[in-house]
């Protein structure tokens, strides 16, 4: 699909956009979805020989930075569009089961490997952080207290899985604490480029640091030395619709460097990689074009190669593209998020400015208004309905139209409370061209209407999984008072909702708000302001980011549970798709339709990995079975 | 030209003092004024010391006044010169005179942190030098050597504190603790002030108050905002506001219930005389 750009090119160009070349590890060659290519296809049973239905198994060319992952059937049969022939890597993973491995090469029009799995005792490392909290022991109230205290404070740094992953004595996880609540969001340490960061004269994270000794004490029970009280549960493995998905995870490696990353997730029974060293983290967030590629944004990590990039879905090739700060053009421009507008033309903050970017070209312009002044980059932005770009300014948002280069500035009624933060996190565009903002410490949802310049500030019911009235009390209810509303170095205040990074759009008539803290999905009526609460399929996920396909779908990623959430608002029913890493820390998710159907673009942030998923139907699925497996 | 630049421009005094690298400058009636140099390890300290202007004969109590991330601002140097006035010898550190490249202050007045040039330890260092300076001056009190930390010079306060068993009071504005597994070393009575708005800072209150019981005190100011008493902030001419005359324009709005920060700056100015007293 070709993209045509319709609106006025931007004045700009004061900015030099350089593309590099980029890692090759696909070797240009096609690495799978060969129209002729090998149908690679097998049965997974257990030692007992009952099939296996919801294994992942994955498959990898070898050579290339390619992973794709299909899932088993009720027959525990697993089939995987058609590959280029040549070595492969093939991995089978269930959770509480040894991975099947083998290295097929591939030949001929079908290639049959069946794997027979054992089951294992010791599986907690291969589940995703939600599962690790669900097992927490909430027997007395303490226990319920630390629980809550480690949900709202020690998942905004990690997944949750990666915090418990190692056992400590009780002076062990008073150090950990102690350093954690320093760190800043990202959960970093102080590097040369970032001085300071976790330095001891900044103020610590504030029910870290009241909470120490009984948060050290706690974990030590339930991940010390001795016995432990947790008792873990797989999550059931994807049946149905879920075991549709076809999943591609391409590496993105360090912008420089050419490795991909030994520590990645895609081994379960390794646990959740554990990074604290941001030149490891990449694909903060992304999305996908027409054409299959995809697009990542790599976030804080300041180097001279790369703001954001591309990858070919086909090959796997990742090309760089250097959008040059001000003050020193050698170096790329962080950038935090990205999207793609109704056209496929990227949008994206850099620098403080409005980039946008040609997907075809991958050439960089600076939004300006025809006086020619530069408009503001956000710290998130979206498009709306009517064709308008929005990005969050602090307390405000400003909305750039590129047809006709106007920019709008909006100011928030709430600019200070004495309950906290005002600042805001996501922000989305709706059907009819608003602009809605995640008010973060506060739950406040504030709407800027386009045509009136009107705005209005929605507060969030409190929690349904709000603690009970009685389980803090004195200081220990004062220090969530006193904390400033949700921190952004956490999952929040345990009585909100803390929604992250909504979602709108065409062609919803919600805005639609992903309870990072609350495990609820928050339905806002774009007209009414009416909210209604969806809870979530599994608590502790982790939910991120919603968005909206052209079906008015709903989806959401998950940062704590490695999964992807669809949501069907007409029968308000929940299909779960896995992903096939561990350790994802997904923060955003895109979507987009090519040829009618929807393609699902997600960054993997703790892992280094851009994934896209399509879905086939029943009956596709059906006929590349019969085609792989013959007459049954 | 604001109140405090108006002040150390009008009059310059004459008087010798300790290790001076600058004039005497007669500050009003009652304190005195001069640039001076102490040494900490292989390097000389710049700082700004003020103190009372009269010759009573006796000994005086001192302060050292940590200033903020901004670096020893005029705002800082008047903080200092408030205490001389009051009867202390105050000694107000220039922490960025180590720093080789020492960031220009931007047009509208802050630079952005010059502070972060700075190791933890280098200034700490530079902190504890500061009351060995103050210790072996025979004009001083040695038993009641204070110390004022504001902001980023707040966390050093308590620093300065953990590592001083004989300083004899500890004041911190909108600071952070320091780590609590050091903080019962610390002898000396610290007296806090919190700013409402300044949550992160303000929320660590409760687990300093519970880690240091009876020598931990603390003051929460109600629609305050980080950095209310000033500092390097300029905007507050101290004289007037503790004077009670009428304040330059403030940093915080005034709230409904007429709370102004002239009236946080006074509260929190005569809690900070009587603490130390």
């Amino acid at each position: 699909m070709h993209h045509a750009r319709t609106h006025q090119p931007l004045v700009r160009l004061s900015l030099v956009t350089a593309v590099a070349a980029g890692l090759t590890l696909g070797g240009g060659r096609p690495a799978d979805a060969q129209p002729d290519g090998v149908l690679l296809t097998g049965t997974i049973t257990d030692a007992s020989g009952d099939t296996m239905e919801g294994v992942v198994v994955s498959v990898r060319s070898e050579g290339s930075n390619l992973t794709t992952s299909v899932y088993t059937d009720g027959d525990g049969v697993y089939v995987f569009p058609r590959m280029a022939p040549g070595p492969h890597r093939l991995r089978a993973q269930a959770v509480s089961y040894g991975a099947g491995r083998a290295e097929p090469q591939l030949d001929g029009p079908v290639h049959r490997h069946d794997f027979v799995l054992q089951s294992i005792d010791n599986f907690e490392a291969q589940l995703p952080g939600d599962r690790w909290v669900a097992a927490l022991p909430e027997d007395t109230p303490e226990d319920r207290r630390m629980k809550t205290v480690f949900r709202s404070m020690c998942g905004g740094c990690h997944s949750q899985n990666t915090a418990l992953l190692t056992r400590f004595d009780e002076q062990g996880w008073r150090n950990i604490i102690s350093v954690m609540s320093r760190i800043a969001t990202s959960g970093y340490v102080a590097s040369p480029m970032s001085a300071g960061l976790a330095r001891e004269d900044r103020p610590p994270s504030p029910l870290m640091d009241y909470y120490k000794e009984r948060l050290a004490a706690y974990l030590a029970k339930v991940r010390g030395p001795g016995p432990s009280p947790m008792r873990f549960e797989p999550r059931p493995r994807p049946t149905g619709d879920a075991i549709l998905a076809v999943i591609r995870e391409y590496d993105t490696p360090g912008q420089g460097y050419g490795l991909p990353d030994w520590e990645n997730g895609s081994n379960w029974i390794e646990g959740a990689p554990s990074k604290t060293n941001r030149a490891n983290h990449h694909a903060m967030d992304g999305t996908l074009d027409f054409n299959g590629n995809l697009y990542f944004s790599d976030d804080l990590n300041t180097n001279p190669y790369r703001s954001i990039g591309k990858i070919d879905g086909r090959t796997g090739e990742i090309t760089n593209v250097h959008v040059p700060r001000r003050a020193t053009p050698e170096m790329a421009s962080a950038v935090h998020d990205l999207i793609a507008d109704q056209e496929g033309t990227l949008w994206f903050g850099a620098d403080g400015r409005l980039v946008s970017v040609d997907p075809d070209t991958l050439e960089a312009e600076i939004a300006t208004t025809p006086e020619g002044d530069v408009v503001p980059g956000g710290g998130f932005h979206d498009k709306d309905g009517l064709g308008g770009i929005w990005g969050a300014l602090g307390r405000g948002a400003v909305r750039y139209d590129p047809k006709t280069r106007e920019m709008t500035r909006f100011q928030n009624p709430t600019q200070k409370s004495k309950r906290g933060s005002t600042g805001t996190y996501g922000m989305a565009g709706d059907r009819d061209g608003n602009g809605w903002l995640s008010v973060y410490g506060l739950d406040i949802m504030t709407k800027h209407e386009y045509a009136t310049g009107d705005s209005y500030d929605i507060q969030l019911p409190p929690s349904p999984y709000a603690p009970s009235s009685d389980l803090f009390v004195g200081d220990d209810r004062r220090i969530f008072d006193m904390m400033g509303g949700s921190l952004f170095h956490g999952k929040g205040h345990p009585w909100m909702h803390t929604i992250r990074k909504p979602g709108g759009g065409e062609p919803s008539d919600a805005m639609w708000g992903p309870g990072w803290t609350s495990d609820h999905l928050v339905k806002i009526d774009i007209e009414t302001h009416d909210v209604t609460l969806y809870p979530f399929p599994y608590r502790d996920g982790g939910a991120y980011q919603a968005v909206i396909d052209l079906d008015g779908i709903v989806w959401t990623v998950f940062t704590n549970a490695d999964a992807v959430g669809r949501f069907d608002p007409a029968t308000e029913e929940w299909t779960w798709y896995d992903l096939p890493t561990v350790g994802t820390e997904s923060h955003g998710l895109q979507v987009v339709a090519v040829d009618g159907r929807t393609q699902v673009g997600v960054p993997y942030w703790g892992s280094s990995k851009m994934a896209k998923l399509e879905f086939l139907t029943h009956a596709e699925r059906d006929a590349l079975k019969a085609a792989a497996m013959g007459p049954q | 030209m604001n109140a405090v630049q108006r002040r150390h421009a009008r009059s310059r005094g004459s008087f010798l003092l300790w290790t001076a690298v600058g004039a005497i400058l007669a500050i009003s009636s009652s304190a005195v004024a001069q640039a001076v140099e102490y040494p900490s390890g292989a390097t000389n300290i710049t700082a700004h010391l003020a103190r009372p202007s009269g010759d009573g004969g006796g000994l005086s109590p001192a302060v050292i006044v940590i200033h903020d991330d901004q670096g020893l601002t005029d705002p800082v140097k008047a903080i200092a010169e408030l205490f001389a006035a009051e009867g202390f010898i105050a000694l107000a550190p220039d922490l960025l005179s180590r720093a080789a490249d020492r960031p220009a202050a931007a047009a509208g007045g802050r630079r952005p942190a010059p502070v972060a040039l700075l190791t933890l330890d280098q200034t700490v260092q530079d902190v504890a030098a500061a009351f060995a300076f103050l210790e072996a001056d025979d004009r001083v009190d040695a038993s009641r050597i204070s110390v004022a930390g504001f902001g980023w010079g707040g966390w050093r306060a308590f620093t300065l504190a953990e590592r001083t068993p004989t300083l004899h009071r500890a004041v911190v504005f909108y600071g952070t603790t320091s780590d609590d597994r050091r903080l019962d070393q610390i002898r000396a009575p610290v007296l806090a002030h919190y700013a409402e708005y300044d949550f992160q800072t303000t929320a660590q209150a409760l687990a300093t108050k519970r880690r240091r019981g009876e020598r931990f005190s603390y003051f929460i100011y109600p629609d305050m905002d980080r950095g209310f008493f000033g500092a390097s902030s300029g905007a507050i001419d101290y004289i007037a506001a503790i004077r009670g005359r009428a304040a330059e324009p403030a940093p915080s709005e005034t709230d409904a219930a007429g709370v102004t920060v002239a009236d946080a700056v006074r509260l929190a100015w005569t809690r900070t005389l009587d603490f130390l007293r």
